[in-house]
């Protein structure tokens, strides 16, 4: 398995995907520190949380638009690689088990996404530090909260993976995956939320700790993802290749 | 006989209704190049894909190695190369790159790679991203990483496609080289008549999914035979006049076909003519391949 990791972040080198995944988190704090400070008065008037604040900025911007479209985009180019000039023909073609192949490519898929989210953490703490944030650094809210976020994402992660590996067109995946997110803050305010797991990353960010089933999208979260994911396994192992 | 590399038994396809490969039997010896000819869409590919596992048969089963595909693949395919259509690779790594990949899967020594490189003449531009590359060279590439590892057997689909003249030449020097050369045993398929005629030893011919002719290029050849041609009226008469010499002819179309052997034209004319028959037309044709070709598959030309 070390072997097929290896292999799978080798072709991904000199992807523009890692780029994207570092740079767009950063940014995103960026901007969520810039609106901050435009309206420092009014967010600490109350003595509010500074570093609270800076991550309430953030997230808004981060966990309702640009996290779930970088899944599409990270799962998308993950899948495009191998479509894109045959590579996925000729690399079932050598000694590898299919089952390696898809764990490989979904285990490298969620790093980077998970790689994302850290970018993410670390451009929080250092916002922070820059604009001389009071107080020790909450690593609750500047950390924990990041990696449950990540964890609500899993289902936003397995179903764009399934979408991008085994439909060799990327516009499907894609449209489907930012389609989807696209509306998801709207939903993320109706009681229907739970059925659409592209709400479950706001709730985990945004919801705190007031509404009910607060549990609720990471036990979702995670079981749909380990099913998919078994599902996605049988499908791959069954498929007939015919890109 | 020698020993088979690759042997099917009744391999077969269906998508739906749509039976893509219909019940084939291949046989492909050792240290031989074995030309899979057909016109587009007979089921080549799908025959490839098939003995590699990336297309799971309807029926039937391919054995390579005498392995079976379906129980051992990670056996098999360690043992053999393959490109399946057109040359796949990654566009983003460099020719060293992609077939770093090969070779930490096949766990190869790392002097393979510049082995294969050299072979297919690509080492000046080793470090060179793939998808700058011509299509010569990606096919290169493409052979590169099938040979990489002391492969037994190469499967190439369609290893000429899209080159241009001068690319088609090296090509098949290459493939003809690689028994001698390596001692691999080649499986390749082409729609091209003449490029299975100038590169393979072995010919296999699919049409519609069906297996129409297997064995030696000289064995296709033999059915070449001169044949007498005549147009004689009245036909129907003709013939019967004819077979009731012991001739076995063959009407077709507006024309007689006798095969020539030993039979002399001249006597045979005389003949026609002293029994009071119109001889308007007498000819020997021989036929080439190609017309083998279109007799075998019923007129699905290349």
């Amino acid at each position: 398995m070390k072997k097929m990791l290896e292999v799978e972040l080798l072709k991904l080198k000199n992807s523009w995907v890692l780029l994207v995944a570092t740079l767009a988190p950063g940014f995103m704090v960026f901007q969520g520190v810039a609106n901050f400070l435009r309206y420092y008065e009014l967010f600490t008037s109350r003595g509010q949380n500074v570093w609270h604040q800076i991550y309430l900025q953030s997230s808004i911007f981060y966990v309702s638009a640009m996290l779930p479209v970088l899944i599409t985009l990270i799962m998308v180019s993950i899948a495009r690689i191998e479509y894109k000039s045959g590579g996925l023909r000729y690399f079932l073609t050598l000694p590898v088990k299919r089952s390696g192949v898809y764990a490989a490519k979904l285990i490298v898929g969620c790093m980077v996404c998970l790689f994302n989210v850290l970018v993410f953490s670390l451009s929080l703490l250092v916002a922070g530090k820059v604009i001389n944030a009071p107080g020790s650094i909450p690593y609750d809210i500047i950390l924990t909260k990041p990696l449950m976020v990540y964890i609500a994402s899993l289902p936003v992660m397995i179903i764009t993976f399934l979408l991008s590996i085994n439909i060799s067109q990327m516009g499907i995946p894609l449209g489907i995956g930012i389609g989807f997110a696209l509306p998801s803050l709207l939903v993320a305010n109706t009681r229907y939320w739970v059925f659409y797991p592209w709400t479950y990353p706001i709730m985990a960010a945004l919801g705190g700790d007031f509404f009910e089933k607060a549990y609720f999208p990471f036990a979702a979260g995670f079981l749909i993802f380990v099913l998919l994911a078994f599902a996605g396994l049988r499908w791959f192992m069954e498929k007939d290749v015919l890109d | 006989m020698s020993e088979l590399v690759v042997e099917t038994q009744d391999l077969t396809k269906k998508y739906g209704n749509f039976t893509a490969v219909d019940g084939i039997d291949l046989q492909v010896r050792k240290g031989e190049i074995y030309g899979f000819l057909g016109p587009n869409g007979a089921g080549k590919s799908t025959t490839i894909r098939m003995l590699l596992g990336l297309v799971k048969p309807t029926r039937g089963d391919a054995r390579i190695f005498g392995l079976s595909i379906r129980q051992s693949p990670m056996e098999i395919l360690k043992r053999v190369g393959a490109i399946v259509e057109s040359p796949s690779y990654y566009g983003n790594l460099t020719a060293v790159e992609n077939l770093e990949i090969t070779r930490r899967i096949l766990g190869a020594d790392k002097k393979e790679i510049d082995r294969v490189l050299e072979i297919v003449n690509l080492s000046q531009w080793k470090n060179k991203k793939v998808k700058n590359f011509s299509l010569g060279m990606k096919q290169r590439l493409a052979i590169a990483q099938a040979l990489l590892g002391n492969r037994e057997l190469l499967i190439l689909d369609e290893p000429t496609n899209g080159l241009d003249p001068a690319g088609i030449h090296e090509i098949r020097q290459l493939i003809k080289n690689l028994p001698g050369m390596l001692g691999v045993t080649v499986l390749m398929s082409s729609h091209i008549l003449s490029e299975v005629e100038l590169t393979a030893t072995s010919v296999g011919i699919i049409s519609r999914g069906r297996l129409l002719f297997q064995g030696t290029l000289e064995e296709l050849r033999r059915k070449s035979e001169t044949e007498i041609c005549i147009e004689a009226h009245p036909q129907d008469k003709a013939l019967k006049f004819l077979e009731s010499k012991g001739l076995k002819v063959k009407a077709r179309g507006n024309r007689l076909f006798i095969k020539k052997n030993s039979l002399d034209a001249a006597a045979l004319n005389r003949a026609l003519v002293m029994e009071g028959f119109d001889v308007t037309h007498l000819s020997t044709e021989r036929k080439n391949l190609e017309d083998i070709f279109l007799e075998i598959t019923g007129g699905d030309a290349l």
